[in-house]
């Protein structure tokens, strides 16, 4: 008789919480949340009734896009929390390059670029005009007939692979298609001793971490700067060249390859500042692997695995790997990753400022020296949205500072992508352009930019 | 230890292997289905190596380690 006004959907992860912890020193910092943007570059313009007709549908059957976190006052468990009297609809937002006159039949808002769109859209809460808390969708509608697509997304909720599960959900219900959400069961079974004891190999990995006293560019002083980012893109033939190399330099393990770019560029931009500190630290996102897991969007993200790598291997792009290589053969020989897992979700009843002072004082300050990720083939095998072809399709992340620096790799239609985000304040113009000239640098084994 | 496995015995444990711990498979998951198109991607495939290890008591060499010899479950059961 009477609606419900609000539902749990569900407790939140290990990795879930760390990520919270993140989003709230960012707030407190003035960073806003740690939010990531999936872009669909489009040829032409895609069926805006569609478009519309899909997004509204799609918010209504995922509640979870405009839930809440809140914290139970008895269990101190925090949970995602829908309200169910919520009228907001996931509508897409559009928007005009200034000097394209607006539709009478389609009402746009007008900007310079799209790039100054995807950047206020990262530097303000998801929920400003009109998105929902967790998600929210803007068209770009270009002067040279092309219109870009951004999914701008918490993430809390997703991670890169999760929103690109969520862009293929998005294209089959356009495609009047439903993929059901599987349960995942995230209840660990072990007794809490079992847990400490498997945590005990990444705490002792901490301590071994924390030693050696890795630096980020942002400094342990969050600076407010706003996110920025650049992106190296590379044709097919350019890709050829890099995934040629991924080959020679690191076999089917293309994480080290990536890894190692991302450390060096780096160091590249400490060198330019006249530093060169002795180690770095950088975390590899562990996805989900168990039964239903793949397939759903949400809370895909469950461990890290911490690399840490020392200037001397980072002399040379094949000490760098093989640096790498080995760790990333050990972690995985020793479960780092289930390991920290267990960290995370023994962690996960700890009060947010407990939370930061853990991170705070474990960490001195520095969370890793920079974020990284590789995600791969991304949207395999997908070529259209709404009827338009889809040109180009990557993710700009946004990066907390510290570390206040990221990089990112991934590849749509057999081309690689690289975005470099960064926080106003953490790196320059000029720091920007070294790292990203020595990535280009490795990627490629030449000068060319 | 693999000496004493034939090759359908090994291809069976692998498809058990891998079926139960590293990539989520559906029902239509043979020893000739690609497993990068399955989502072998480095993460797992470094997973697979140890658990072989572990498995078969056999570390493969990395002259071995390539695309073509980890595409299926087959053809991974010639080069244990």
């Amino acid at each position: 008789m009477f609606k419900k006004r609000a539902e749990k959907l569900g407790d939140l992860t290990g990795a879930d919480c760390f990520i919270l912890a993140l989003s709230s020193m960012m707030r407190k910092n003035g960073q806003h949340e740690l939010v990531g943007q999936t872009q669909l570059i489009l040829e032409g313009i895609p069926d805006l009734l569609v478009l519309e007709k899909t997004a509204r549908d799609f918010g209504k059957d995922h509640p979870i896009l405009d839930a809440n976190v809140h914290r139970s006052p008895w269990t101190l468990m925090p949970a995602w929390w829908s309200n169910r009297l919520s009228e907001k609809n996931l509508s897409p937002i559009i928007w005009r390059e200034t000097g394209l006159p607006n539709s009478p039949s389609q009402e746009s808002k007008e900007i310079d670029s799209c790039q100054k769109l995807a950047e206020q859209l990262l530097n303000n809460p998801l929920a400003f005009r009109g998105g929902l808390r967790n998600l929210r969708i803007d068209l770009f509608l270009g002067k040279d007939g092309a219109s870009v697509l951004l999914f701008t997304w918490n993430h809390l909720l997703f991670d890169g692979k999760g929103a690109e599960l969520l862009v293929e959900r998005f294209i089959a219900a356009m495609q009047g298609r439903s993929c059901p959400l599987l349960p995942i069961k995230s209840d660990n079974p072990l007794s809490l001793q079992a847990k400490f004891r498997k945590s005990k190999p990444s705490v002792d990995r901490f301590f071994e971490l924390v030693k050696n006293r890795y630096r980020s560019l942002a400094g342990v002083k969050p600076p407010k700067g706003l996110l920025r980012y650049k992106i190296l893109k590379y044709d097919r033939e350019k890709t050829q060249t890099i995934l040629r190399r991924v080959e020679r330099f690191s076999g089917l393990f293309s994480i080290s390859f990536f890894l190692a770019c991302a450390a060096r560029g780096h160091r590249a931009a400490f060198l330019a500042r006249g530093e060169d500190p002795s180690h770095y630290v950088s975390t590899v996102p562990v996805q989900l692997r168990r039964k239903g897991a793949r397939k759903n969007p949400f809370q895909n993200q469950v461990t890290v695995l911490f690399f840490s790598m020392k200037k001397e291997g980072l002399e040379t792009l094949e000490t760098s790997v093989q640096a790498a290589q080995a760790q990333f053969e050990e972690m995985t020989r020793q479960d780092l990753g289930g390991s920290f897992e267990m960290v995370l979700g023994l962690m996960r009843r700890l009060p947010t400022t407990l939370y930061l002072k853990f991170l705070g004082t474990q960490f001195s300050g520095e969370i890793t020296s920079f974020f990284h990720s590789a995600t791969g083939s991304f949207l395999g095998g997908l070529e259209e949205f709404g009827g338009s072809r889809i040109l180009d399709a990557y993710h700009v992340p946004s990066v907390s500072a510290p570390p206040g620096s990221g990089l990112f790799f991934g590849e749509f239609g057999g081309c690689i992508t690289a975005t470099f985000s960064w926080r106003e304040g953490s790196v320059n113009e000029k720091e920007a352009d070294a790292i990203l000239q020595q990535v280009n640098r490795d990627l490629l084994g030449s000068e060319d930019l | 230890m693999n000496d004493a496995l034939n090759e359908s015995q090994k291809k069976a444990r692998l498809l058990e292997l891998i079926s139960n711990e590293i990539l989520e498979v559906g029902s239509d998951f043979d020893e000739n289905s690609n497993l990068h198109d399955a989502g072998l991607d480095s993460m797992a495939t470094m997973q697979l190596l140890i658990k072989i290890e572990q498995t078969f008591g056999v570390q493969l060499p990395t002259t071995k380690l390539t695309k073509e010899n980890m595409a299926s479950v087959a053809s991974l059961a010639k080069i244990i």
